[in-house]
Formats: C-alpha cells, structure tokens, sequence
C-alpha cells in the first residue's frame, strides 16, 4: 500500500518535472544559440538598423521597433474598442444584446489567426492600395488594425471577468447611493477593478508582441523603419520566421535566436508582471 | 441621464457595433466565397474521392492532404501533452503548496505567455543541435512539430485540469481522503470522474489551438506540397499553412478561391471543437449547481 | 459488538492546529468516553470542525500543521495517531467521518458504497454486496431503495443521502465515528430520524458529534464539550447538560 502511494506520488512530480523541463529546455535552447551573439562582441552589430545578410550586416534594430509600433498601434486600436464593449456588457447594453456580444467575442478568440490575414489580405490591403497611392497595401496601418481586433477577445474577456468580480460585491453599495450604471461603473467599478484589468491589457500586449502571422502576412516585411502608417514593416516575429525559412547562413541565425531570446524576455517580463499584481491586489481568473 | 452619461452610452454601444459587424462581416465574407467552392473538387482536385481518401491516388489540387496533416498533428500533439497535462495539473490542484505550487504555476504561465514562433524555433534549434551532435541526417519532421505543439499546447491542458479540479467542492474533494482510499483511488475513482468534465473541454479547447497555429509548423517542416504524411520523420502538409501559401502565392483565381475555401474549412473546424467545448462546459455548471 | 459503558476511546494533550500561520486549535485537551454519544459545541470558528477533522488527519489534506499528542483506542490499544509513520489509511477507514452536507459521488446508489468497499477491503462481489445489504439495513434505507439501487444517488432526498454517507462509512467496518453538524442541511423530520439513528448506533460504536444547536446536545449527548475561540471553555456531563445552560456556554455569558 505504501508503495502504490510513492509511485502515485512519482509519476505526478515526473509529470510536473517532465513540464517545467519543456520551459527550461526553451529557455535553454535560445540561450545556447543566442550566446556567441549575446557573451560576445557581436550584439552591438545586432542593434544596427542595417540588415543586409547578403553584406554581411545582421541588425534587427528595424524589426525590434517594427515590433513596437506595431504593438503599440494594435493596443491604441484595441483598448478603446475593448473599453467600450466591456462598458456594453457590464449594464450600458440591454441584456440579451450583452449576452450575444460577449458570446460572439468569446467565439473570436476562436478564429484562426491566418484566416483573419487571408481575408484582410484581400479585402483591406487592396483597399489601402487603391485610396492611399504610394503604397502597397501590406503596411504598418493594415497590420495595426487587424491585430488590433485579433488581441481584443482577450482583453476583453480577462478584463470582463475582473468586473464581473468586482460589480457582484459593489453594485448594490452604488445604487443605493443613487449612482447611474454609467457612474458606478466609471467611477467606482473600473477603478476598483483594476489589477484585473491591468493584467488583462499585460496579457494583450503579450499577445501583440508575439504574434507572427498577421504581421507576416500584413505588414510587408520591409526591414527599414517607417516613414508613415503607410510604410511596410518588418516585426521581430516575422523575422524569425523568414530567416529560417530562407536558409541562409549561421550569421543569420544567430540574430534570429536573439530575436527569439528577446521575445522569450518579453513574455516573461509580463509574465511576471501579472503574478506580482495577481499575488498582492488580488485574484483573477486566467481563463476569461 | 447628463450629456456624459449619454456620450459614455453611445461610445460604448458604437464599440459594440464595431466590434459585431466587422466579426459578421469577416465570417460571412469568409462564408460567401468559400461556400461557393465548398465540395468534393476543394478537397481532391480532379482526383476522385474514395481512392484519394485512401492514398491510392495522389491528390495535386485539393486540400484534403493538408487535411489529413492537421488531424495526425493534432492527434499527435495531444496525445504527447494529455498525459503530462493531466499529471502536471493534478500536481497543482493536489500536492503541491505554498512556494513549489506558485513557482509551479510561474512556469507554466511563461509556457501560456512564449509565443509560438519562439516554440518553432525551439523546435528548429533541437534540430540544428541534433545535426551538430548525435544525428547529422536529423530534419524537421512531423515529429518534430507534433512535440513543438505539444510544448505549446501542454499549459492549456494543465490550467484546465487544475482548474477543473479545483472547482470541485471541498467536501467532495475530501470523500477519497475520509474513506482512506490510497492517492491513485482517489484520482482515478473520485477526483477525475468529477473533473472530466471541466478536463475535456479544456483538452477540446487545446486541441483546437493546435489545429490552428501556423508559426510553430512553419519552421519545423511543414511544406506546400507533399501528400498525404508517409511517416513521422517526413514532410506533411497543414491547413493552416496552405492558407499562409495561397495568399503569399496564388497563382490563378481558382487557387484563391481554394484558399477561402480551406479558410472556411478551418473556421468550421475549430467552430466545432470551440462550440462542443463550450457545450461541455454548460453541462458542468448544470451538474453541480 | 456491545460495549461497556464509561470507556475513553479518545485523549487529547495540547492538540495546537494551525493552517498557514493562523491559530485555529489553541493547546486542547481533553477525554471523551465510548457508551453514548458525545457532542462538541460552540459558535461558528470556534474549531470543533478542525477538532473533528484531527482525528482522521483529514487536516493533512488541506496543509495543516497539527503539535501535541492525541490517541485514539483502536483495535484493542491505544495508538497515537500523530506520530509520524501512521498508516493514514488504515485510520482514516477505522474512523468514518461523515460530513455536514452529503457528499456522495453522481453516480448509483450502489456504486456509491461499492466502489470505496471494494477499493479499500478487497473483498469480493458477493461479499461486498452482502455488506451493503447490512449497512443500508442498518441506517434504514433498505425498505426504501433495495429496488432502485441503480439510480442516481443524487436523486435521494436530502436525508436519505445522508443516510446513505453514513452506510458509506459504516460499511468500512469503523471503529470511531465522527459526524460534523449531520443535521445541518436537513429538515425537521429527517433529521430527527437522523438522530434516532445515531442513538441506536452510538451503543455499538463510539461516537463524536458536532452539533450545531443545543437542543439538539439536549436530545442527543452523554457528554459534551463547548469549544470557543480554539479552546474548550466547557466540560459537560450528562446530568448537566440542559438546553439552556447551553445557550450560555456558547454566548459566553455563563460561569
């Protein structure tokens, strides 16, 4: 009987073993490829706005800031829009209307990423081409709105769930104090609310930096930094992918693990963000 | 009402707008154009159906290939995660504590949080270190991106297990323990049969997301052209993929329509997999409150 | 399996519990005698679930740190059931505990004494399915399910369900009994026939109950203790305990 209780045991530490090796081995991967580049004198190159492979000139200084704009123009188009449907869903909309709302963002976070690039590709693109002359279409603009859209369902549905958790304890305190929904919510519940909602805006960030398909698909993959909306970029994610793709030489690689080891940062940094506000302000549920 | 009032009212019935029609209007463009081409051609080519099915006849202008390839990659996946998933998530809700259990949780969040390229290219560096140490012939395979998405994939299963089994009362929980069943009995004949429910929709759920990522399969062997997979250790072909090819690479209308056909077929798959799990999920709130 | 009456079947020195940093059980000792059944009181917190719940070590399963000693005689000794290599198991199915809302599994009737019998006592079908006969016999459910042992066991009232997680321990074969607060969730009547039920059984097994109400101590108790703030403020005997005297032991208000 003692023996069954040790090999249960066993194989659930093994099984928790076996899954914080699979974050290790990652981490360790990156690292080991990115460390000639990193220990060396190597990264300074790396932070050049020149990438030339052919030239032998490997700097993903573009890309790091074609990440970031794009990342921030995604969020200036998704936390407004986010704001105002989580509004719509916590009383300012009629009920059902509210119920099917939250049911259609929760089923787009179910869409394909690369079906809302295939569909933008041929409907926004050649729509950006024809009104904006001078562009090809695949620009910062086009990939800024649709990941925009791609990270809402997320902030809205972790920001959701905060609310809801705060409204059940408050809602009553403010309409006894002759507070409209619009003034409860606005001053009281969002504010009250808000290590949830910080972290659901952490967690589309996250989501932004690290996603590769609509920037592949959208964004044009020019490295060079933009001159307007209408200018083609190239993200860090984007990069990986067309480097391994191309098969070029190790120099190339090397930049491209520490494109990867980067990111790996980035999710950690927010990562670690998010357990900090969740341990001392308060619960929230990840799921949405 | 005041004017702000009013103003807040009408922002946010107008994010609300936004929102619905550019979602309808992007499913039902997708429905239109690939509704129109939805049929046995989309799927075989000129090939006809029963001996493409098989393998007896190779398929050049159909996406079933790429079919077949996400449903072995999904299975696949799945089935390396799920053992580990459920193990890792009982540990959570079960054994561990205090510090083990948040640190625990640190990683796999990070796993949830590390974008998929970065597990593609996990996957690819595996491959560049077998070449250069024990496997000089070693390729990306559909190996290779079965266990890179099951890496991405293993967070999912195990926040849905933990969560699963927390949500089980305390009192209910405590029926192996107060009858000194041994830990495997009360796994196995309590605690699981009560979580299964919140188990597979989360497994669904997993499933799903494996079924739609393209950044992991990109850089660990998938490819535009390769029939229908012949092995673990050989190219394969991918749904998602193929839309990627199509819309850098078509080459004539009907190709195109081919890709918002393969869109539709993915939306409708991963629909599916989202609605039952969803489905699964109302039956437990029934079932316990 | 009759006993002689005024036997201790528990002891407890100093029993100290506490759950993350928070005190709950603060330096307990006491003895309770086999013969009738004994009754813990006092208000909601005060600890006579976590006193409960020490017995059976169920406390271990939610990171409870337990200090002092207590022993339970089982088997015909006494053994101290804190020390380090007890055979939790075997304690926990000598001791049957049966909660304050019933706790069955969402399956049958009999798949719900079944199952834990036969995982736990090896015995084999037709064994364990005279056995349930027996217990559900002897918690008076018999007569009315015998013929629908097959269906759900969520579908029994309330106090049938709780008859039900009582024939569930007892077909362990137990020698203690804990129940915490068992007529907590029922009405009036089944719970009166739960606590005819516990009178009839308290002569073959000793018995903990905590009860929720001193009427119910009144009705019930050969003896009884009144927990406040982790500590046992009263020890009663049965010659005093009355309804009253009760009500103020748990308000504080009396001695």
């Amino acid at each position: 009987m003692h023996f069954s209780e040790t090999f249960s045991r066993m194989l659930l530490y093994t099984a928790a073993i076996v899954s914080l090796a699979c974050v290790m081995a990652v981490f360790a991967f990156l690292v080991y490829f990115a460390w000639p580049v990193l220990a060396g004198g190597e990264w300074k190159d790396l932070l050049s706005l020149n990438w030339r492979p052919f030239q032998g000139h490997y700097g993903i200084l573009p890309m790091i800031l074609g990440s970031m704009y794009l990342t921030v123009l995604a969020m200036l188009v998704a936390c407004p829009l986010a704001a105002g449907v989580c509004l719509f869903c916590s009383g300012l909309g009629p009920g059902p209307a509210a119920g099917a709302v939250k049911a259609l963002v929760r089923f787009m976070s179910g869409i394909p990423t690369v079906v809302y690039g295939f569909v933008a590709a041929f409907t926004l693109v050649p729509f950006l081409r024809s009104h904006f002359s001078g562009s090809t279409g695949y620009c910062l603009l086009a990939a800024g709105l649709i990941l925009g859209f791609l990270i809402l369902p997320t902030i809205v549905l972790i920001g959701l769930s905060a609310l809801e958790r705060v409204d059940q304890e408050l809602s009553l305190t403010c309409s006894a104090l002759g507070l409209s929904r619009v003034q409860s919510l606005i001053h009281v519940i969002f504010p009250a609310a808000w290590p949830g909602l910080l972290a659901a805006v952490l967690l589309g960030f996250a989501r932004a930096v690290g996603d590769t398909l609509i920037a592949l698909m959208l964004a044009g993959n020019a490295p060079q930094l933009p001159g307007s909306l209408f200018d083609s970029i190239r993200t860090l994610t984007a990069h990986i992918a067309l480097v391994v793709a191309t098969d070029s030489q190790s120099q190339a690689y090397r930049s491209v693990f520490a494109a990867g080891c980067l990111l790996f940062f980035i999710a950690a940094a927010v990562n670690i963000t998010v357990f900090r506000v969740q341990q001392k302000f308060g619960g929230l549920s990840r799921d949405g | 009402m005041t004017g702000k009032d009013r103003l807040i009212y009408f922002l946010a019935w107008s994010c609300a707008l936004v929102t619905t029609t550019v979602v309808c209007g992007l499913l039902g463009f997708i429905a239109w154009q690939g509704g129109a081409v939805l049929g046995p051609a989309l799927f075989f080519g000129d090939a006809p159906a029963w001996p493409a099915i098989s393998g007896q006849v190779p398929v050049w202008d159909g996406i079933w290939p790429a079919c077949v390839g996400t449903l072995v990659l999904v299975l696949l996946a799945a089935s390396l995660a799920l053992p580990f998933g459920l193990g890792c998530g009982l540990y959570l809700a079960i054994l561990a504590k205090g510090r083990k259990k948040a640190f625990c949780s640190l990683c796999i969040n990070q796993l949830a949080g590390t974008p998929s390229i970065v597990m593609g290219l996990f996957g690819f560096a595996m491959i560049l270190f077998l070449r250069r140490t024990f496997v000089p012939g070693a390729n990306t395979c559909l190996l290779l991106a079965g266990v890179c998405l099951a890496v991405l994939i293993l967070p999912y299963i195990v926040r849905a297990t933990q969560n699963a089994v927390e949500a089980i009362p305390l009192t209910q929980r405590l029926i192996g323990p107060s009858l000194g069943l041994t830990l495997w009995q009360n796994m196995v004949y309590s605690i699981l049969p009560q979580a299964s429910r919140g188990i597979l929709g989360g497994v669904i759920l997993a499933v799903g997301r494996a079924a739609e990522d393209t950044a992991v399969i990109l850089l660990t062997g998938v490819v535009a052209n390769a029939g229908l997979p012949r092995g673990v250790l050989g190219p394969f072909e991918a749904l998602p993929f193929t839309i990627y090819y199509l819309a850098a690479e078509y080459r004539s209308q009907s190709e195109l329509q081919t890709g918002f056909g393969a869109c539709l077929e993915l939306l409708i798959l991963t629909a599916l997999l989202f609605v039952s799990a969803r489905w699964i999920q109302r039956k437990i709130e029934n079932t316990w409150y | 399996m009759v006993l002689k009456t005024k036997k201790p079947f528990l002891e407890t020195k100093d029993l100290t519990v506490g759950f993350g940093g928070q005190v709950v059980l603060d330096g307990v000792s006491l003895a309770a005698d086999a013969g009738g059944i004994v009754c813990l009181l006092g208000r909601s917190g005060s600890g006579k679930t976590t006193f409960l719940r020490t017995l059976n070590r169920l406390n271990d399963e939610m990171g409870a740190v337990t200090k002092g000693s207590v022993n339970l005689f089982m088997d015909g000794r006494w053994c101290n059931i804190l020390a380090p290599r007890t055979d939790l198991l075997n304690l926990r199915r000598k001791v049957g505990m049966v909660f304050q809302t019933p706790n069955l599994m969402p399956v049958s009737i009999a798949k719900n004494i079944l199952v834990p019998l036969r995982l736990t006592s090896g015995l084999g079908k037709k064994q364990c399915r005279a056995r349930m006969h027996k217990v559900l016999e002897q918690t008076q459910l018999w007569q009315e399910v015998s013929h629908r042992l097959d269906e759900p066991a969520l579908s029994l009232s309330g106090g049938q369900q709780q008859r039900l997680c009582l024939a569930r321990c007892l077909a362990l074969e137990p020698q203690i009994l804990l129940l915490d607060e068992p007529t907590a969730s029922l009405d009036f009547k089944a719970g009166r026939r739960i606590e005819e039920l516990l009178i009839h059984l308290a002569k073959s097994y000793p018995m903990l109950v905590v009860s929720h109400s001193p009427a119910q101590a009144e009705r019930l108790a050969q003896a009884a203790f009144v927990f406040d703030s982790g500590k046992v403020v009263h020890k009663l005997d049965k010659s005093s305990i009355h309804r009253h005297l009760l009500e103020e032991c748990i308000t504080g208000s009396a001695k």
